[in-house]
């Protein structure tokens, strides 16, 4: 009776599946265009749980109990549904959150002191001022940004130097455009975009999706919403996309 | 007997039922006024054809599927509602569960009417006096009357009749499935108008960009959820192999509010997040563990919990967001628990057709003494049960993932930012928003503070505290394992909670 244990089988097929396309997430390095590196622990030991489930179910299958006679009465519809991440993770080449996403989470210049607290972000923000450091790298990207945006005033006139991809909307004026980077608290559901509006007189030059890497000195602009930080650029040339395009 | 003769003076249509029969008689006519006054001057008077004419000054796309779709709602509702006085009167069981759909769904038509009327006229005031008064009516009804015939004694006692269409000899309940499908699917036009507005039409404009985004949005849910899931699997396939019943009753608080309250902080000592609860807290429930406690548990934990706090203290160094949500979420599950406790005491709310493993309660085929005794056989049972709850969650669990990542590709944050700084109307939009996001009690934190300079506090609050406790994600994974009607009943009752909650805490404490 090999179609009796057939659900049984496609069970541990679909466990061995998931196992397998999380540790080629981990083992190409994709997994860091979804998920947070915190998570990458997680994953691995997901994928050797899926592996000893698989097995399980498997010998299970061979050498049924009687557990298993009216476990596996469910349609054969579900299956269809395991398939379809797998197949997207394993086939379909990944790719990166794009300006497109910048589009629908919309992006927030100005600070939003009223709820983060003036008197806790003053001080903080002094002290990062102070000790001020124009080259702007992944991992003090995140802080920089959210420092910035708090306060722009106390860095007016430093210098910055930072890498990001370009993002226009319809309403800048000809000379704006905005360098931004998503970061990734869990997910990229959770993906906010962070970044600075750019002032260049030959903005056109640079399109959408294009990775740039921009020197300029810090001003402040107002708008209806507050205060935000812009970059008088004086350099910016395109650079090949990162490898790793988000930062956490 | 004894509890018979006590209801006997709290049965019948009087006390406060009079008022609701008084609704209920004057709800068609105001619906049928509505009709006449609004809608049928636009077709008889020819403003149809001003309205739809592309040529013409008042023309735009959506006039005509928005008066469409408005006249086709009212006409459902009016079919419905003549409907409930039938049911009223002949004291029908399931008059109280058509009353509470009606109230809910026209709360939400306002909404959406609101947004609708926006989105053709932008220049126009949507806050005149008829909106408020319609606005104040449908969350007055909600809020008073959705929870009466939650607990009312008298409405359990008195609506008991087996009364049906089946009982007219017309056709069985097909007209009553027909007239609330309506009313969705309308509801759902409506919705698919607002977003196809902001020119993101889900079909017409499908690109590259948006494939390619959900791809992205959908394996990476995929991805950050999965070990949460086996968690969850694992968790519950142990207390089943491992705890007994026994053991579990002796933990138990005797007294349901000290049992409820306990159950709300129990997330701080087993912190499993939303993928895995619902897992959990149905095995919990087939384990003997009373309804309510399960529920409060279930709501709780992916807020009350170590992890989740960090978060929200990290995102809003201030503090008092934290506090807030906390409270909230405490206020709300256990009042969950409370509601669920009185109106639905010991019934069994579980899915008859879950029975995918031996659950000593609900399917009898196997002898109670069934687990073998040796330490492998039992590990073997935990990792069968492993992969059974994997299987049964993990399908649901994939739609709610994809539907999720489809809700952040198609609809814009821009669109919903429109009504952001009205007081009222931004809770159940930015709750709408949580329910259709369905990101992790841990993350969700920080989009509410990308969010928070163009949303009123109320708002973010009741984001944070509805966002964990009821998603599209969630709910899909409670649907496979509890019946709808009780699913359904409890989404009911945290959306009004969490609602409550935001507006009293933030807009009228001011705190």
């Amino acid at each position: 009776m090999v179609f009796a244990k057939l659900p049984g089988l496609i069970r541990a097929l679909l466990l061995f599946g998931f196992g397998y396309f999380l540790m080629h997430v981990v083992s190409s390095g994709d997994v860091l265009l979804y998920i947070h590196p915190r998570f990458i622990l997680g994953i691995k030991i997901s994928y050797c749980f899926f592996y000893a489930l698989a097995l399980v179910q498997f010998i299970n299958t061979l050498n049924p109990q009687e557990i298993l006679h009216h476990e596996l009465k469910r349609g054969w519809g579900m299956y269809v549904i395991f398939i379809v991440p797998l197949v997207i993770g394993l086939l379909v080449p990944p790719k990166a959150l794009s300006s497109y996403m910048v589009n629908q989470k919309g992006i927030n210049l100005t600070n939003n002191q009223q709820v983060s607290g003036r008197s806790v972000g003053s001080a903080m923000v002094h002290n990062y001022a102070a000790n001020w450091k124009p080259v702007i790298t992944d991992n003090t990207f995140m802080y920089a940004m959210y420092m910035l945006a708090l306060q722009p005033q106390s860095f007016v006139d430093k210098n910055i130097d930072f890498v990001g991809f370009v993002y226009k909307d319809k309403e800048f004026r000809k000379n704006q455009l905005v360098v931004a980077r998503f970061a990734i608290t869990c997910c990229t559901a959770d993906a906010q975009v962070l970044g600075l509006m750019c002032l260049y007189n030959n903005a056109d030059a640079f399109a959408k999706d294009d990775w740039v890497r921009v020197k300029g000195i810090i001003k402040t602009e107002h708008d209806l919403t507050g205060t935000y930080p812009t970059v008088e650029v004086t350099s910016i040339k395109k650079v090949p996309p990162l490898k790793m395009p988000y930062v956490f | 007997m004894q509890t018979n003769q006590g209801n006997k003076e709290l049965k019948g249509l009087g006390g406060w039922l009079i008022l609701v029969g008084i609704g209920v008689l004057v709800a068609p006519f105001k619906t049928g006024a509505v009709l006449i006054n609004t809608f049928l001057p636009i077709f008889s008077h020819g403003m149809w054809a001003i309205l739809t004419d592309p040529t013409s000054n008042a023309y735009h796309p959506l006039w005509g599927p928005y008066i469409l779709s408005e006249v086709i709602t009212n006409i459902g509702l009016l079919a419905a509602s003549s409907y409930m006085i039938l049911l009223f009167f002949k004291k029908s069981k399931s008059f109280p569960k058509w009353f509470m759909t009606i109230s809910v769904l026209s709360l939400l038509i306002i909404i959406v009417d609101t947004f609708a009327v926006k989105l053709i006229l932008p220049g126009k005031p949507v806050v005149n006096l008829a909106f408020i008064e319609n606005t104040t009516t449908a969350f007055v009804t909600c809020l008073i009357w959705v929870p009466y015939m939650l607990v009312s004694k008298r409405v359990k006692s008195t609506f008991v009749q087996e009364f049906d269409f089946r009982y007219l000899h017309a056709p069985a309940s097909k007209l009553q499935k027909f007239s609330i499908g309506l009313i969705i699917v309308s509801l759902f036009v409506m919705i698919y108008l607002w977003a196809a507005g902001y020119g993101i039409s889900a079909f017409s404009r499908i690109n590259y960009e948006q494939v390619s985004s959900l791809e992205t949005l959908f394996l990476s849910v995929i991805l950050e959820s999965l070990p949460f899931l086996l968690i969850g699997a694992f968790v519950s396939a142990v207390i089943e192999v491992f705890i007994s019943e026994e053991t579990i009753a002796g933990f138990l608080p005797k007294r349901t509010l000290p049992g409820l309250i306990a159950a709300a902080f129990m997330g701080m000592i087993f912190p499993i997040c939303e993928c895995g609860i619902v897992m959990v807290a149905s095995r919990l429930i087939r384990k003997g563990v009373p309804l309510h406690i399960a529920i409060t548990f279930m709501l709780a934990a992916p807020v009350i919990n170590p992890v989740a706090l960090v978060s929200t203290i990290m995102a809003f160094p201030t503090g008092s967001m934290a506090v807030y949500r906390i409270v909230g979420t405490f206020i709300v599950s256990v009042f969950a628990g409370l509601i669920t406790y009185l109106h639905f005491g010991s019934q069994n709310i579980l899915r008859e057709d879950t029975c995918d493993n031996h659950s000593h309660r609900d399917c009898s085929d196997h002898p109670d003494n069934y687990h073998s005794e040796s330490l492998s056989a039992k590990l073997n049972d935990v990792l069968l049960h492993t992969c059974n709850e994997f299987f049964t969650m993990g399908m649901y669990f994939i739609i709610g993932a994809f539907l999720a990542s489809l809700v952040q590709v198609v609809i814009p944050r821009s669109a919903i930012a429109s009504v952001g700084h009205g007081k009222i109307l931004s809770i159940p939009v930015m709750m709408l928003f949580g329910f259709g996001l369905s990101i992790c009690s841990s993350a969700d934190a920080f989009v509410a503070r990308a969010m928070s300079s163009s949303f009123s506090t109320g708002s973010i609050v009741a984001f944070l505290v509805y966002g964990a406790m009821i998603d599209l994600k969630n709910t899909l994974m409670m649907s496979s394992q509890f019946k709808a009607s009780f699913v359904s009943l409890l989404i009911l009752i945290v959306t009004l909670l969490t609602f409550s909650y935001a507006l009293i805490s933030v807009n009228l404490l001011g705190v």
